[in-house]
């Protein structure tokens, strides 16, 4: 099964208008436009997009909308869908980061941005859990993460290097053990 | 010249990103707040922030940190680091899945930055603590949020909507 370009388009950009949360409400409307009411994907299409694209450094939910695209149309259609699902997010973050500078000079607004942040940093920290709970499943690993997070906090520019060192620390344990760090 | 800086540093940043878009935010802020001074460290907030508003991907956060730094041109030179290459990547593991999927050197490449990558995002949350919650009114916003994300199913735009309420009530 394939879909026109312009169809390609039109559906990503309203996954991409619709996508609040990430990348969970992202599959389910991938799987209710693409899979139900079209029908160009099957399940284990959408299914394959997340195993094949996990592994791969970067935004995965754009990594699942590029594969689909590619598999409906193309290097051309995956270039449309994948732009198609991010101008929103673009458009948006754009009016937004305009919008900031001149909404900062209300009075209240620091309050406002506090309690906002404040919900982030909660965010953060249960997704940082979620990730643990699936990642840092030995003793290797929650040691990589401790090292990183106090490297992280004491050479605040680290950060590229740490990813990059734990990077080569993986690559050699798996080259070594076949398995990753535990 | 800074255009072409944007762009490449967001390629760096989408190219160690492994565990996704969230594992991106630790490298960003290191990248936009720490290396490069672009960005205050209350501004990062803020553009976290309206990551988790806006739909679509969180490294659209991207998007913001270009704008603040070169308007409309370092918006789109941001964005399109941002994101060229891991959809590159991903359309070119569609063509050869097997090669690439099962390619060993990636994969534990990913095993090892991971736990590193979980290990940062506990950095950039302790600086969003350290900017955001500045008494005990603040505190308390992010407990509840935790909680509440924890045990119940609200989305997480209404409870950033519930904490810019909080905060203004609070004052």
């Amino acid at each position: 099964m394939t879909t026109s370009l312009p169809r390609l388009a039109w559906t990503f950009l309203q996954i991409g208008t619709l996508s609040f949360g990430g990348l969970g409400v992202a599959l389910t409307l991938i799987e209710k436009l693409l899979v139900t009411r079209l029908g160009v994907v099957s399940a284990r299409d959408v299914a394959d997009a997340l195993t094949h694209t996990k592994p791969l450094p970067g935004s995965t939910v754009v990594q699942v909308v590029g594969y689909l695209g590619w598999r409906l149309r193309g290097w051309t259609g995956s270039a449309t869908a994948t732009a198609s699902f991010v101008l929103p997010s673009a458009i948006s973050m754009g009016l937004l980061a305009y919008g900031y500078a001149a909404a900062s000079d209300f009075p209240g607004f620091e309050s406002v941005r506090r309690g906002i942040v404040a919900v982030v940093t909660a965010l953060l920290l249960g997704t940082m859990a979620r990730l643990a709970r699936q990642a840092l499943s030995g003793h290797v690993a929650r040691a990589v993460a401790l090292c990183a997070f106090v490297v992280g906090v004491a050479f605040p520019r680290s950060s590229p290097w740490v990813v990059a060192t734990a990077g080569l620390i993986g690559f050699l344990v798996v080259r070594d053990t076949g398995r990753g760090p535990r | 010249m800074v255009h072409a800086e944007l762009f490449a540093r967001f390629v760096l940043v989408s190219l160690l990103a492994f565990g996704g878009g969230q594992a991106a935010l630790p490298l960003v802020e290191r990248m936009a707040v720490e290396d490069t001074g672009w960005l205050a460290p209350a501004t990062f907030a803020s553009a976290v922030a309206c990551s988790y508003i806006t739909p679509g991907p969180i490294l659209s956060v991207a998007t913001f940190v270009g704008y603040h730094v070169s308007g409309i041109r370092g918006a789109f030179a941001a964005t399109l680091g941002a994101f060229l290459m891991p959809w590159m990547l991903a359309t070119t593991v569609a063509r050869q899945i097997a090669r690439f999927v099962d390619h060993r050197g990636l994969r534990s490449f990913g095993a090892g930055a991971t736990p590193a990558v979980i290990g940062l995002l506990g950095v950039t949350a302790l600086d969003l603590g350290r900017d955001a919650l500045v008494g005990w009114p603040q505190v308390a916003i992010a407990t509840g949020a935790l909680l509440f994300g924890a045990l119940t199913r609200i989305h997480p735009v209404a409870l950033l909507a519930a904490g810019g309420l909080a905060g203004w009530l609070i004052g």
